[in-house]
Formats: structure tokens, sequence, C-alpha cells
């Protein structure tokens, strides 16, 4: 069994040989990996169940068919995005050629969560794939099943000189970064974000940081009480709560709060039934170390439960729970929730709403449910977030040609469609210049004369050229 | 009593300045980028005495190579600001079909600027006009080396631009160490790598983003066939200008043995048009910037055989444009980025051992390839990585602010000039803002879940569509049937 440095070797060499600079091989490797997801659909959703109880359905639409979505753009659009993009020049440079050329960064390095195991591994690999990289994946040890199940399909679909699978925990990793790698991609917590920066800043390796924060969803103005409810319950609960773009907490006015907790009760009850935990389509909470966090938060919490707080320690279960009467202060506001719990807070009015947010930090993902465009545009003009969507949540991270990434301490970079492609390669700057027009050339040379200078300013101007 | 250090204060202020809004409206930005083009033009002198006693320059290379570049940056800036700032649509699917889904560039906050002594206006005040246009409050920490443009700087920018949203902080390390210690939305940083890392290192603590605009060996290889009188010309241009004190200088030459003798002659040739038979009286040569950096280039020729210059005087931190000849991989010129006129000549036996012995080393911040032969310039670029590649000219790709300026690996992260000065110091934020009609289409994704809902589901709601092919065909299809009943009914 190589270690992991030998895998970084051997990667290196397939890399330095040029074997994934060839368009055919990378669009092959594509391909590949589009059947490896299709014909072991039915062992990806056993392995998903097994490790979140993820609901077939959520499973399907949340890892298999995004991957393959993104798979279909990346290997439909890869010669766009190889051709040499041109750019405009000064009068100076109009004979010379000017374009910018995406060159691979060489060996990456992934970083894998727990909670869309597949998804959140396998999309940033296709990007690193259609860049030309050969990878290095670390899926998450938490997400157990998927990950052995990654280990052991990626080797027989894929290059295997070309991108490897390594396991292990934090020790595994902390040893994994003393490597050299040309760009790591972490998804995960901003405590082992530092220090995956700290280790990165050793070897000048860029990287992209898919963190979190707390999701707001400020609920304001004339709305349709139901619909709202029914999209913010949706995209609350999916895979419970665990998504790093669910909306983490809800503000809204006292006269929405009474509207709407009778609406989600009502919601909850349609799409789980009485009782969620005999619900097929309702997650569990990935490992009792999680379970416990979450419980933890609910007994140090001020706030009163409202809907749901069930839960079962041995099936790692928590009811879909609603609760008001939190404050700013209150336990539940002071991380990331990362689970089926969703606070209630009111506020005055929409300024303050605005501000509350404010005074937080800037989160991965930040919704606004009102029939009032205004109120829209409000928190749209005056917040900052990763991303943004109105009335509804999560789906803008599921269209390639928006960029999925944070902000501050939400993240560094972003993914998905050719943003995933770009973050993975480097963008130089190609200048042919011809032989001719030495006497041009001149007007630079010593001794520098004022008669020479103005002519440069001239022409130097990106005015100028429209002259041509 | 804990009391506040300078750098702490500055940076609080500029950050409650910011979180006023003031920065927000396009008026504000374009304000403030005209009083920076009225600073360049009203204190012209002020800038070209302060880098005459820095670097030596005179007036005249200082507007060259500082000033033009940096008002064309502006003007460009104050232009295109409109579009920039715009918001940017993207495609959408069929389920965002009668959505708005776009691309928002929005400011990131308070940004440190950490600018470099070789070109001390130019390589701080570009980031500067990015960071303005992009709607960020901006600390501006000149180097300390420079002195004298880091005095001007300081005394003169305040009044022009507002004071409290891009303060100048000068100092050394210590200071620079305070300052880094500050919480900042992102890090623009030009030097060397070795303060890279530590740039990047300080900035994790907070999660800060960087830019990063490093340095190393830029290689340049020339072809034997090729018009050697007029690619030394444009060589000795580049490596000499600001006395090889430029991060794109041609570092060392890679040529075959045959045609080392007449490189050497050309570039002899050039050195003494360009900079008259004694550079150190010529008004446009420059200096080393300060004995320190003197005495670390003049070690770096020992061992080296000399073939031009090689004359100093360290009284004036002067040193002769020096070309060093039958350099070798193990010749102390070769261990650093030279960063001063000193252009070793290291001979291969073609363009395959060049190739290689570029890949040997860190990707530098540009290669350069002089040649007639484009199959051979196009091997250079497919088979080297570098932050540019420039073909039979030096330094120019600078001025086209339509290319990215940056460094790969070792030579840096991140890119700037242009648009792209504009988009490194904002967050493209992901827009999709939906009404809660039609929500008929959602109910395919709410629980309960079932097989026919699935299958629903797994067809319309991650589908890509070409909106516009759509279109098309719906246009197409359209005026085939206006066609088919214009012939049934009239042509009959």
């Amino acid at each position: 069994m190589d270690t992991q440095s030998q895998v970084v070797d051997r990667l290196r060499a397939a890399f330095r040989a040029g074997t994934t600079m060839p368009e055919q091989f990378r669009r092959t490797q594509l391909t590949k990996l589009m059947s490896m997801v299709k014909d072991n659909e039915q062992l990806i959703l056993d392995a998903l169940h097994k490790d979140l109880a993820k609901p077939k359905f959520e499973a399907v639409l949340s890892e298999v068919d995004i991957v393959i979505n993104e798979l279909h753009y990346a290997i439909d659009n890869l010669s766009s995005w190889l051709k040499p993009e041109y750019v405009s020049k000064n009068l100076a440079t109009k004979l010379d050629d000017c374009f910018v050329q995406r060159q691979p960064l060489g060996v990456v390095l992934i970083i894998g969560p727990w909670n869309y195991p597949v998804q959140l591994i396998l999309i940033p690999l296709v990007a690193a794939i259609a860049a030309g990289n050969c990878a290095l994946i670390k899926p998450s040890e938490v997400s157990a099943a998927t990950d052995s199940l990654i280990a052991e399909l990626i080797p027989k679909y894929l290059s295997q000189d070309c991108y490897a699978v390594v396991h292990g925990g934090a020790d595994e990793t902390k040893a994994l970064l003393q490597n050299r790698f040309d760009h790591i991609l972490y998804t995960g917590s901003q405590t082992v974000a530092r220090s995956i920066l700290q280790a990165a800043s050793i070897h000048l390796t860029p990287v992209t940081l898919e963190l979190g924060g707390k999701c707001p969803c400020i609920i304001y103005g004339k709305i349709d009480i139901t619909v709202a409810a029914r999209r913010l319950a949706w995209a609350k609960f999916f895979n419970a709560g665990q998504s790093c773009v669910a909306p983490d907490y809800v503000l809204c006015s006292p006269a929405n709060r009474d509207a709407l907790l009778p609406a989600l009760r009502k919601i909850l009850e349609d799409f789980y039934g009485k009782d969620p935990q005999t619900c097929p389509d309702f997650s569990r909470i990935v490992s009792p170390r999680h379970w416990t966090r979450l419980m933890e938060l609910l007994g140090r919490s001020s706030g009163k439960v409202v809907l749901g707080g069930e839960s079962s320690q041995e099936d790692k279960y928590i009811a879909p729970t609603v609760m008001v009467d939190v404050a700013e202060d209150d336990a539940l506001m002071q991380e990331e929730i990362f689970g089926p719990i969703l606070p209630i807070l009111t506020v005055e009015s929409l300024e303050k709403g605005i501000e509350f947010i404010n005074r937080q930090e800037k989160p991965l993902a930040l919704y606004a449910f009102s029939d009032e465009s205004s109120v829209v545009n409000t928190v749209l003009e005056n917040t900052s977030s990763g991303g943004f969507c109105s009335n509804d949540g999560i789906l803008h991270m599921t269209l390639p040609s928006l960029p999925f990434g944070g902000v501050g301490f939400s993240g560094w970079g972003s993914y998905h469609g050719r943003w995933g492609f770009e973050a993975f390669s480097h963008r130089r700057a190609v200048m042919l210049r011809g032989w001719a027009l030495e006497r041009l050339n001149g007007l630079r040379y010593p001794p520098y004369t004022e008669n020479k200078l103005s002519w440069l300013r001239w022409s130097a101007s990106p005015k100028s050229c429209s002259l041509m | 009593m804990y009391r506040m250090s300078r750098e702490q204060l500055v940076v609080q202020r500029a950050r409650k300045s910011f979180q006023t809004g003031r920065t927000k409206p396009l008026e504000f930005r374009i304000h403030q980028l005209k009083s920076l083009l009225r600073f360049i033009s009203e204190r012209r002198r002020d800038i070209a005495d302060a880098v005459k006693k820095d670097l030596g320059k005179s007036e005249h290379g200082t507007e060259l190579f500082e000033t033009l570049g940096l008002e064309g940056e502006i003007k460009l800036a104050v232009e295109k600001l409109a579009e920039w700032a715009a918001p940017r649509p993207v495609e959408k699917n069929l389920l965002t079909i009668s959505d708005e889904v776009y691309v928002q560039p929005e400011p990131l906050g308070v940004v440190l600027i950490i600018g470099a002594w070789n070109y001390p206006w130019a390589v701080t005040l570009q980031p500067l006009v990015g960071a303005i246009a992009a709607g960020n409050g901006a600390i501006i920490k000149p180097s300390e080396v420079s002195s004298h443009s880091a005095k001007v700087m300081e005394e003169l920018l305040p009044q022009y631009l507002d004071k409290d949203l891009y303060p100048v902080v000068t100092g050394g390390v210590p200071e620079t160490q305070e300052l880094l210690k500050q919480r900042f939305d992102h890090i623009f940083y030009t030097g060397s790598s070795t303060v890279g890392k530590l740039v990047m290192e300080a900035a994790a603590r907070h999660l800060t983003p960087v830019t990063l605009e490093l340095g190393g060996k830029s290689p340049c290889y020339i072809d034997k066939n090729c018009d050697i009188a007029i690619a030394c010309r444009r060589i000795t241009w580049g490596k000499f200008v600001n006395c090889g004190q430029t991060c794109i200088a041609p570092d060392y030459i890679l040529c075959e043995p045959s045609i080392q003798s007449r490189v050497v002659e050309e570039i002899n040739k050039n050195v003494k048009e360009f900079y008259t038979d004694n550079p150190k009286t010529f008004e446009d040569y420059g200096r080393i910037i300060n004995q320190r950096h003197f005495k670390r280039v003049m070690a770096l020729m020992e061992g080296s055989t000399i073939a031009v210059g090689g004359d100093s005087d360290e009284s004036q931190c002067y040193i002769a444009p020096t070309v060093l000849k039958d350099v070798t991989r193990e010749s102390r010129v070769m261990k650093e980025e030279i960063f001063g006129p000193l252009l070793p000549i290291i001979t291969v036996s073609g363009v395959d051992e060049a190739i290689q012995f570029i890949n040997e080393r860190e990707k530098p911040l540009v290669v350069y390839v002089f040649s007639h032969n484009n199959k051979l310039i196009k091997r250079v670029i497919a088979e080297t990585s570098s932050g540019a590649l420039l073909a039979n000219d030096c330094l120019v790709h600078f001025t086209v602010s339509a290319l990215p300026f940056g460094g790969v690996g070792n030579s840096g992260m991140g890119c700037y000039h242009g648009r792209h000065s504009f988009d490194q110091l904002s967050h493209l934020r992901s827009c999709l803002i939906k009404q809660l009609k039609m929500e008929g289409v959602n109910s395919m994704r709410y629980p309960p879940h079932t097989a026919k809902k699935l299958g629903w589901a797994r067809f319309f709601l991650l589908k890509q569509v070409d909106v516009c092919r759509l279109r098309r065909m719906a246009l197409l299809t359209m005026f085939a049937g206006l066609a088919a009943f214009v012939v049934q009914r009239f042509l009959r």
C-alpha cells in the first residue's frame, strides 16, 4: 500500500509526463466518471442511506443527478473553455496576438465533507479533471460507507496514474497537507480551514474554501405565507438541515411569525406525516457526536419549542423542530446549527433585521421572502453573502452557471460549471509580438525625451485603437 | 488601560467609514479616482523627485514606467466602472426560466495594499485603483525601502483622497506586522516569495483571501535562427530598465553556444547606445535601491565570467549593465532572483534542453522566447508554465490592461490590471430572484416522495437548457408554420 507521499509523487510524475493535457484524455475521463455514477447509482444510494438515512429522492437529486448535470456541462463546454481567449489591445500592440491561455495547475487536493459526500467530492473532481490536473481526493471519514464506496469505484473507472483516493481523519489529513499541492479545494468548517490555509501558505498553494456560517432567512412585508413556509421548510429540513446553504434561522415580524407557525405545522405534517421518525422521506443526523452536539444546543437554548422537539439517540433522530423566543445571544445563535432546528427571531422592522444580519459574519447564503420586490432589493443591496436567493432556498447552488462559494468567513473562491474549471486553472497571459516595427519600438529606448514620451502616451492609450 | 495601536485605529476608522455605505455609489468611486488622477498630474514633480532619490531614475523614466501606466488604469476604470459594476446575467435552466439569475459584483470591505520599492508608485497605486473602483476602503502601506516615495505618498495622498477610507500607513517590519494582525477583507501584496508566505500565513488567521504578486527567475530563450540584433536590442532594454529591478525583467538567457558571442556583442552594442559609454554619468540609467541590495547583487557575480560591464561604485550604489557568460546551473547568480543589472547567459543544446531547464525550476512570472519559428513558440507555450508568456519582446505585456497580470505557483496567486483588478477586489455574489408564484411547478420536489414525482423531478429540475437555442427553435418553428400557411393559402 503506497504511502500518501508516494501517491502524490505518482500523480506528479503523471502530470509532468503530460498525460492529462490532451482534451481527448480529459473528455474520456469525464465520460468514465459519468459511467461510474450511472452504473453504480443503487450502490451510491445504499451508501448514502447507511451514512445519513438519506431518502432516495433527496439522494438522487442532490447527489447523483446534480453530478451528472455537471459532467454533461463540462463535457459539452470543454472545447470552448480551452480555446484561447483573445483580448482587446492598444495601438502599440495592435499587430500582436494577445490572448489568455488556460493551463492546468498540476496536482490538486480535494477534501470533502460528510453531508453531501458524493456531490461535494465529485463536482470538484469534475472541474479538476476538465482543467487538466491530476487529483487526490480525500472523502470524509465521517460518512464512512460513502468513503469506502468512492475509494473502491474511482480506481475502477478513472486512470490510476492521474487520480487517487486517500482515507483518514484529522491526523492523516494533517500529514497529507505537508505535501506540496498546486491547489487545495476544501469543504468544511472554518476552524479546519484556518489550519489548511496555514499549511497551504508554506508552499504558496492557492485554495478554494467552501465553508459555512449561519444563513439567515428574512421574511418581511406582504407575503403568501403558505408558499413561503413550504419552500422554507423544504430547504431547511432537506437532509435534516445538514446543508451548508440551509436557512439556519428566520428573522421576521411578530405578525409574520404568528402566521408562519400554523403554516409550518401543516406543511411539516404534509411532508413527513404525524411521526417523522417513521417517514422514509426524512433523514437522520450523521453521527452520535453530531446528534449529541445538537441535543446539547437545544438544551442550552432559552427558546421555546413550538413544533417537533422529539428525538431518539439510538436512531440519531431529531424531529423537524421550530423554536420561538430565541434572542441574539441564545446558544442556538452562537454557531452554525447544521441540523433540523429552526429558530424564529422577531425584529421590529426591515432595517433592524438587516442590521441584525450585518452584525453577524457574512454567510454562505442569504434568503429573503417577500411578495414586495422593494423588500427583496433592500435586503440584497444592504447585505453581503456568498449567494442570495429570494423566495426559495438552496436552488441558486444547483445552477452550474452561478459561482458557488462564500465570502469572508463563509469562504474564499468558488466553483460549479465554468467557475470550477477556472478555479483549477491558471489564466496565463500570452503575447506574441512581431519582429517588424522596430522603429516604433525606438520610442521607448533611452535616451528618454519629451517627444518620444508624448508619442508613447498616445499609442499606449486604449482609446487610440478606435482610430483603426 | 488598553491602548490601541496606530495601525488598529487606522483600520477601525476605515472600517467604520466603509460601513456607512459611502463607497457604494459609483459617483463617489469615480470622484475618488479622478482625484487620484489629479494627484498624479499636479504632483508630477514631487513624484519624480522622490523616485530620483530612491532609485536614481530620471523624470522621463519615472513618467514612462510609473505614472503613464497608472494614469491609463485610472482612466480605464472611470470609463468602464458602470459596466464592470453592473449585474452580470448568466445562463438559466428550465426551472429558472422566468427568474432573474445573475452575478452581482460587490465590495469586499477594507483591503490592505502592501507595495514594493522597485516601482513604488505603480505597484502600490495600481492595486488601489482596483480597490477604489470595486467600492472598498483601503489601507495603503508603501515600502519603507523606497523611503522618499513613501514619505511623499504619506504627506500628499491624503490631500486628494478620502483620509478615512484610504489612509497611508508608513513604517518598517514592526509596523507591517502590526498591520497584518488586523482583520482585512483582502490583502494585496507585491514583493518576494519569502515574505509572501508570511503574509498568507498571517491572513490565514482571519481567513482573509490574498493576492500575491511575487517574483522568480524569468528565463529568456533565444533561438539561434532569429534576428539576434533585434532580439538583443529588446532584451537589453527589458533587462536594464530600472537597473534590472523589475519583477518581470528577463532574469537569465538560455541560448545555444554557437550564438553566445554574438549575443554578448549585440547586448554590448545596445548598452552603449542606450546608456552611453559611461552609464554612471548618464541620466537615464538608474541605481540599486540601497547598500544591502547592492552588496547582495555584487555577491551574485562571484564565480562567473564577466563579458560586459562589471564595474561598480558602492558609494553611489552603482552597478554597470553587466553580462555574465558561460554561467552554469550551480553558479551563485542562478541561486536566487537577481533583481539587478546582471544578465547571465547559460548555454543549452536547443529548445528541448531549454524547456527542460525551465521546468526544473519554480514557475516564474514570465517566460520569454525569441524566435521566428511559430512551431517552436507554440511548443514553449504548451510545455512550460508561468504567470505570462511573451514572445519576441520584453515587459510590454504589462501595458495591455485586458491581460491578467499575475503569477502562478511560487510567482504568485491572483492577478490584476484593468477589469481584473476590479474583479479581484470584489465579491461576485450569485443572485437568484424568484417570485412566490408558479408553486405548482415545485410540487414535484416536496415530500411525500413518489416514484412518479421523482421521474418528473429528474427531468425537469436540473436540466440545463440553452434558452437562446430554444427561442431560436421556437421562432423557426413559427416561421415554418407561417410559410406553410402562406404556401397553402396563396400560392396554390
